[in-house]
């Protein structure tokens, strides 16, 4: 008995110490502590179950991804934390194994791992790993699947303006437009690929409809003061970037197109004061 | 040195239209075979060893056929002692002759940048010439040879500096050249941060030299000259010193707002560019962001290196080019008039390129059909990036973009002839033309290479004029002088400077592609404000004008 209980004690001294490790951001340490751990706990256990889920955690956290997927993948077999398929999920982008990744953003999203939705979600977690290619090819797997999901022709559409395909954006975005008419994203992204084909008649009415949408997001001002700008509607340009710093004070594009709009009105003074806010958000008085 | 990373714009259809200019490299049988020393090939420690130098047409002798001077660069090592900046004389038959010695040019160091200019009036172009260290004053004594007048002129600075930038500019109309000197930043070879050892020195994930953020920005300088051979430091009472500053590269002084002033346009690396509006006082105030010449349309700073100046629409206007780094394009300021500039990079079809490091620049009617052309001289800067990843190779090729008219333009891939695929760590390049046959011709400086010397064989039938100016009572040069030429109901404006591209000076002769128009009414509007007109000048000459004796009246 007492061998037993020095072993069931040393264990939970062993677990103890990774779990410490953990909580230190000790992630090396943690990774040699967990693995020891493991080799006695008993599978089924809350101890085992914690080791497995942090083990996996702790080798995503040092970024070997690789060694993280089996240990993950374990953990979200069970009852596990959110953060634990957001990791598996994650992992499998970054070590090329996308179809995996489907299943584990489908269990974060808790969407079939079959459906469009999981694939569309795994096409934006792609996007935020600059992994726009793979990110297009989920987008249309998620459309082959349902032809009407909302966000696939938007997520295409951001991709194609990455790479300046704009008229091929601009293709997406309206077949967004056609099925989700009141997402305000796509109205704004319509609007930036005609500016930046410098089709700036094109660019104003979406760029208004996504603010009448959405009045609290600064972007779609300041692309509606650059195209007025353009069209040398001065008081208008005014107006909406004055509105977009209200929104977002410390945005420098802002300050510096308003500035720029009010020196073509004449007003240096005032043009003089956005320069100098400028200057003084790049910390470069 | 920063980048927006932003992608390339769709190319769209080429025109198809014929380009009559096609460059061939002919720099070896020319004569100029001498590798240009700068730092290290395969690995550059410091970024010293990596920005490289400029180059110049000057007709130093005044025959009438423009010869060459090439800057030189050292090595860390010291394996370069006998590497020297170098005088080549133009033997009037498509070659050169190495003067360097019997000039009294031969000089070895890091030189930056060389600005022209007859600063004493003796009728002979003088040179000054940035260093890393000292700069230095060569006076042209009229004889082929050169003197160093550092010293007696009031140009020696107690401090070692990193010289950029300069131009020999009239600010203040007395008729004698003054001096602007940019400086890049502060750098001391002797306490540098050291290859790859922070957040400013590494790039795509590698570890390369430092530079320019993490350093100390430097004043710039003027000097007046008092028209005796010396010159007074008026750094601070003109304002100049006291201004913005930014990690200062290429200096361009020209008139950008039509008040017959000359103002001194500075591209800053990373950081805003610095336009000084001249106050007609002996004054300057910083202007770069009030007139849109500082940053790109959205705010943002780019890298910033070359300067081309010249009038693309054409309209009268002097517009800006200025080259930048890779994963970028470069920015083309059209000029609004008034002293205000717009962001026209896109909807001038510059946007499709950005796969190059940008350097020297030039805004020259390369075809002669009337309308200023876009050439650029590119190369990388981290031969360990370039050792890693092969999308960004120390040697580039060149970028010419041909003026459409209506404001845009179109790059040209492969009809400019060979030599503009070469790949090359190309730095300043001039432009002028150095056989008289009337198109322009382009001088390259390429890193621990020869130079290349572009020569412009154009097949076509358009007509051309060239301008030489010579100042009487404004400055011999005829720096800052202005040519407004008037053909086939085109109006284009060009301006003598002392420097422009990167580091770089031109050949000071103007030259006017005409197009089919085989006459041009010129106006010449001389530094003092002095103007002259002349009709129907023909075609297809080299026009020498000189300075009416006395001034006229305003």
């Amino acid at each position: 008995m007492w061998p037993v209980l020095f072993l069931l004690l040393e264990a939970s001294a062993q677990h103890q110490a990774a779990l410490l490790a953990y909580k230190q951001h000790k992630f090396p340490d943690a990774v040699a502590q967990f693995t020891e751990a493991l080799k006695t706990e008993q599978p089924g256990t809350a101890e085992y179950q914690e080791s497995v889920l942090l083990l996996g955690q702790s080798l995503f956290l040092e970024s070997k991804y690789a060694d993280a997927i089996p240990w993950l993948e374990k953990a979200t077999a069970g009852n596990s934390p959110p953060e634990a398929a957001y990791m598996l999920g994650n992992a499998c982008l970054l070590t090329q194994q996308s179809d995996r990744a489907v299943s584990a953003f489908a269990r974060l999203f808790q969407v079939s791992p079959n459906s469009a939705a999981a694939h569309l979600t795994t096409a934006r977690m792609m996007m935020h790993k600059d992994l726009d290619t793979e990110a297009a090819k989920q987008a249309r797997l998620a459309l082959e699947i349902d032809p009407r999901i909302p966000e696939a022709h938007f997520l295409l559409g951001e991709v194609a303006i990455y790479h300046a395909d704009f008229d091929d954006a601009i293709v997406e975005l309206k077949k967004e437009i056609a099925l989700n008419a009141g997402f305000a994203m796509a109205h704004y992204r319509l609007g930036d690929a005609y500016g930046r084909l410098e089709k700036w008649d094109e660019a104003m009415a979406p760029l208004e409809r996504s603010v009448w949408l959405n009045p609290n997001y600064s972007g779609p001002f300041i692309l509606l003061g650059k195209g007025y700008l353009r069209r040398k509607e001065l008081a208008n340009a005014e107006g909406v970037l004055r509105h977009a710093l209200l929104l977002d004070p410390q945005n420098v594009s802002a300050h510096y197109v308003l500035g720029q709009t009010l020196m073509q009105e004449d007003k240096p003074n005032e043009a003089k004061k956005e320069f100098d806010r400028w200057r003084e958000l790049k910390g470069n008085n | 040195m920063v980048s927006r990373n932003v992608p390339a714009q769709p190319r769209g259809k080429p025109s198809g239209l014929p380009f009559d200019a096609k460059f061939t490299d002919i720099a070896k049988r020319a004569g100029l075979r001498e590798p240009l020393t700068y730092g290290g090939v395969e690995h550059k420690r410091y970024p010293l060893e990596a920005v490289g130098c400029g180059c110049a047409f000057v007709d130093y002798d005044n025959d009438g056929w423009i010869d060459i001077l090439l800057l030189s660069g050292s090595r860390l090592d010291g394996s370069a002692k006998d590497a020297s900046n170098r005088l080549y004389k133009n033997n009037r038959n498509g070659t050169f002759s190495d003067v360097t010695a019997q000039a009294g040019l031969l000089r070895s160091g890091w030189a930056s940048a060389v600005c022209v200019g007859d600063y004493n009036n003796d009728g002979f172009d003088d040179l000054f010439i940035t260093y890393y260290g000292q700069n230095v004053l060569y006076r042209n004594n009229g004889d082929g040879t050169f003197t160093d007048v550092t010293r007696q002129s009031g140009l020696i600075h107690p401090d070692s500096r990193w010289g950029s930038g300069c131009a020999f500019l009239d600010y203040n109309r007395d008729g004698w050249l003054d001096l602007f000197v940019a400086n890049y930043f502060d750098f001391d070879l002797r306490h540098a941060p050291e290859f790859g050892s922070s957040m400013y020195c590494a790039w795509q994930g590698v570890p390369v030299h430092c530079g320019p953020r993490g350093f100390t920005m430097l004043p710039l300088a003027l000097y007046r000259n008092n028209g005796d051979g010396t010159f007074t430091d008026v750094s601070e009472s003109s304002g100049i010193c006291t201004a913005h500053r930014g990690y200062a590269m290429t200096v361009a002084a020209a008139d950008f707002d039509n008040d017959g002033w000359p103002d001194i346009y500075v591209a800053c690396d990373s950081t805003p560019s610095l336009l000084f509006h001249n106050n007609h006082d002996g004054t300057f105030t910083e202007v770069g962001l009030e007139s849109g010449v500082a940053l790109n349309e959205d705010g943002a700073e780019q890298a910033g290196m070359g300067v081309a100046v010249g009038d693309y629409l054409p309209n009268g206007n002097l517009d800006i080019l200025k080259t930048h780094f890779t994963d970028d394009t470069s920015i083309l300021y059209r000029n609004l008039g008034g002293g205000r500039f717009e962001d026209a990079t896109y909807q001038s079809g510059l946007g499709v390129e950005t796969r190059f490091i940008s350097w020297g620049a030039g805004m020259a009617d390369l075809d002669n059909d009337g309308l200023p052309d876009l050439f650029i001289g590119t190369g990388g800067i981290y031969p360990e990036v370039a050792a890693k990843i092969p999308r960004y190779p120390m040697k580039t090729p060149r970028v010419v973009f041909r003026n459409l008219g209506d404001g845009k333009f179109e790059e040209l891939l492969a009809e400019a002839g060979p030599a503009i695929a070469e790949p090359h760590a190309s730095r300043g390049c001039a432009f002028g033309d150095f056989d008289n046959d009337g198109d322009i011709d382009i001088l390259i400086v390429n890193l621990n290479e020869p130079p290349s010397l572009l020569r412009n064989d154009n097949s076509g039938r358009n007509y051309w004029l060239k301008v030489k100016l010579i100042g009487t009572h404004s400055n011999r040069s005829a720096i800052g002088a202005r040519v407004t030429a008037r053909y086939g109901g085109r109006v284009q404006t060009q301006e003598v400077l002392s420097q422009s591209s990167f580091y770089s000076a031109n050949d000071l002769r103007l030259h006017f592609g005409l197009g089919v128009e085989t006459t041009a009414d010129l106006e010449i509007r001389w530094p003092d404000g002095a103007r002259q007109t002349l009709a129907k000048v023909k075609a297809n000459q080299i026009l020498t004008v000189r300075e009416l004796a006395a001034p006229r009246a305003n």
